[in-house]
């Protein structure tokens, strides 16, 4: 049985549990105690399928912490968020000592802890999902979900793991751990406050885990048509990168006149978006980016700023890309590896004639 | 008359006997009148030679260079040269030997080399300037990655909480 196929049974069992268990538990939003025996990925899935609807159906506020760690940097940000159905989360970042301004403007988001339908599916894909028995998060009674890497045991096994709250199916907790089984990335709510009554149109109940099931594009979001057509236009569309990100939304954007296209990939743990350009970069330093070689040899340095979340900047195949990920740095690695990267340009008095030479026969090729 | 000293006529008057020969043509001039005619005819003829310079017709510049580039066995052949109105230049025949039928393809070579010499170093004169600094993409446009309008684009995708300090950097920007 293929993971959206035991997704949508999930779901459907979700409604039926739902029906089963009586109205209270479905007006209320609560999530119901798993059976002694529902314990495995079954349970997991509806657990998760809850907090991909929570966000859509719970007004809430609260303050969160994201750390990242690199092998060499660790990074850590604290953000107060108020988050409503109807308008989506503003999220405004606390000043801290190596940034004493606080942020211009808050910004809107989406839900810290939604989880998106579409990366929920992608996470039943690419990882065996199970429950991993209760603790208190948060000052609450919490699920805790694992994603393990399958075919992998013992530490390494863990990608991400979960805690939702058990009264509102909100995340109240996320881990990240790389292939080596170390903590990569930690976001965790350290006060909540939600709302008791559910937005009315969300019908916030278990019931609503069948919506994931309508995996319709978001909106905006490019068709495959158009992206075979841009394809055709030569531009980089891989349908995955390092085989596990896959490619779940693509559109196309407009900064300062420009066109870019933006792709965003994930595994259902982590996102990658990357950007593309038609253009080429300058060839001065990035203020507050580091030059790093990454790619086949003879290629042109990346520019690297590993903060949350990490960016990464190059050149390749008459474009410019840019790429934002939380993903473990092999991941990131692997991805930046595998797109287009413009050679680096030679120096010296010989590379210097050969460009010469070359320019001389372009222009005395009577066929160029 | 018999006994006429013949060739010997021109020798005297070229003043090319010696002193006996010239001695015994003189006597024989006294008594002989063909030969003192014959003398006589001789010195105006050199004499008219010596100053016909300016009365000699100039031969056209086509006549001149099929003159020159006769070729002849064991002549150098002279580069044509455009002749000037006035006296006639007596032209230099060296007989051609040994060193001059050499010089010849030795001299050809040097000019193939120092021609060849010539254009590459033109060429990889041309090659240095043309191929100045590398400058990547040609007609692109260069563009600025760090805008910080990739950050909230990210965020709309993703589920995480951003950090301002990207954000930051690109307000700065990137120096080219």
């Amino acid at each position: 049985m293929s993971r959206l196929r035991l997704l949508v049974l999930v779901a459907g069992a979700g409604t039926l549990l739902a029906g089963m268990q009586g109205g209270a538990a479905a007006r209320t939003g609560t999530v119901p105690d798993p059976p002694a025996s529902g314990i495995g990925e079954t349970r997991a899935l509806e657990l998760l399928s809850v907090a991909a609807q929570a966000g859509r159906t719970r007004t809430y506020r609260g303050t969160q912490y994201v750390s990242t760690w690199r092998a060499d940097t660790a990074s850590s940000d604290v953000a107060d968020i108020r988050h409503t159905p109807a308008t989506g989360s503003v999220v405004q970042v606390r000043p801290t000592a190596d940034r004493t301004e606080p942020a211009d403007d808050a910004q809107s988001v989406t839900s810290a802890t939604d989880l998106d339908v579409r990366l929920l599916q992608l996470l039943a894909d690419h990882y065996q999902l199970q429950q991993a028995g209760n603790e208190r998060c948060t000052g609450r009674t919490a699920h805790v979900v694992e994603a393990l890497r399958p075919g992998v045991d013992g530490p390494a096994a863990v990608a991400g793991r979960f805690w939702v709250d058990a009264a509102s199916g909100l995340v109240l907790r996320r881990e990240v751990f790389d292939t080596g089984g170390r903590l990569v990335r930690s976001s965790a709510f350290t006060d909540l406050t939600i709302d008791p009554a559910p937005h009315a149109a969300g019908s916030a109940s278990p019931a609503g885990a069948s919506s994931p099931v309508a995996l319709a594009a978001a909106p905006g979001a490019l068709p495959t048509d158009a992206l075979d057509a841009l394809r055709r236009d030569g531009w980089q569309i891989p349908a995955d990168l390092t085989g596990d990100l896959q490619l779940f939304d693509a559109r196309v954007r407009s900064h300062d006149g420009r066109q870019v296209l933006h792709l965003s990939y994930s595994d259902g743990l982590s996102t990658l978006s990357l950007f593309a350009q038609r253009g080429r970069l300058g060839s001065g330093p990035m203020h507050g980016f580091a030059k790093q070689k990454v790619g086949s040899a003879g290629s042109a340095p990346v520019w690297v700023r590993t903060a949350n979340p990490e960016r990464v900047v190059w050149g390749g195949g008459g474009q410019v890309f840019t790429l934002l990920s939380d993903a473990p740095p092999e991941s990131v690695r692997a991805a930046v590896t595998a797109l287009p990267h413009d050679r680096a340009p030679r120096t010296g008095l010989l590379a210097r004639l050969q460009r010469g030479l070359a320019r001389l026969g372009s222009w005395l090729n009577p066929f160029g | 008359m018999t006994g006429c000293p013949g060739d010997l006529l021109s020798g005297l008057v070229d003043g090319e006997l010696d002193h006996a020969s010239r001695e015994r043509v003189l006597s024989h001039l006294l008594a002989c009148t063909p030969c003192r005619a014959e003398v006589d005819a001789l010195r105006a003829l050199k004499t008219r030679l010596s100053w016909a310079g300016a009365e000699t017709p100039v031969p056209t510049d086509a006549l001149t260079a099929r003159l020159l580039g006769l070729v002849v066995p064991g002549v150098e052949p002279v580069q044509p040269m455009r002749l000037a109105t006035g006296p006639v230049r007596p032209v230099s025949v060296r007989p051609a030997g040994r060193s001059a039928a050499t010089a010849r393809p030795r001299r050809r070579a040097r000019l193939r080399r120092r021609t060849v010499g010539g254009l590459v170093a033109l060429g990889i004169g041309a090659a240095f300037v043309l191929g100045g600094p590398a400058s990547p993409g040609g007609a692109q446009v260069p563009i600025d990655p760090t805008t910080d309008q990739f950050v909230a684009d990210y965020v709309d995708a993703t589920v995480e909480v951003p950090s301002p300090q990207p954000v930051t950097a690109a307000v700065v920007g990137i120096s080219r």
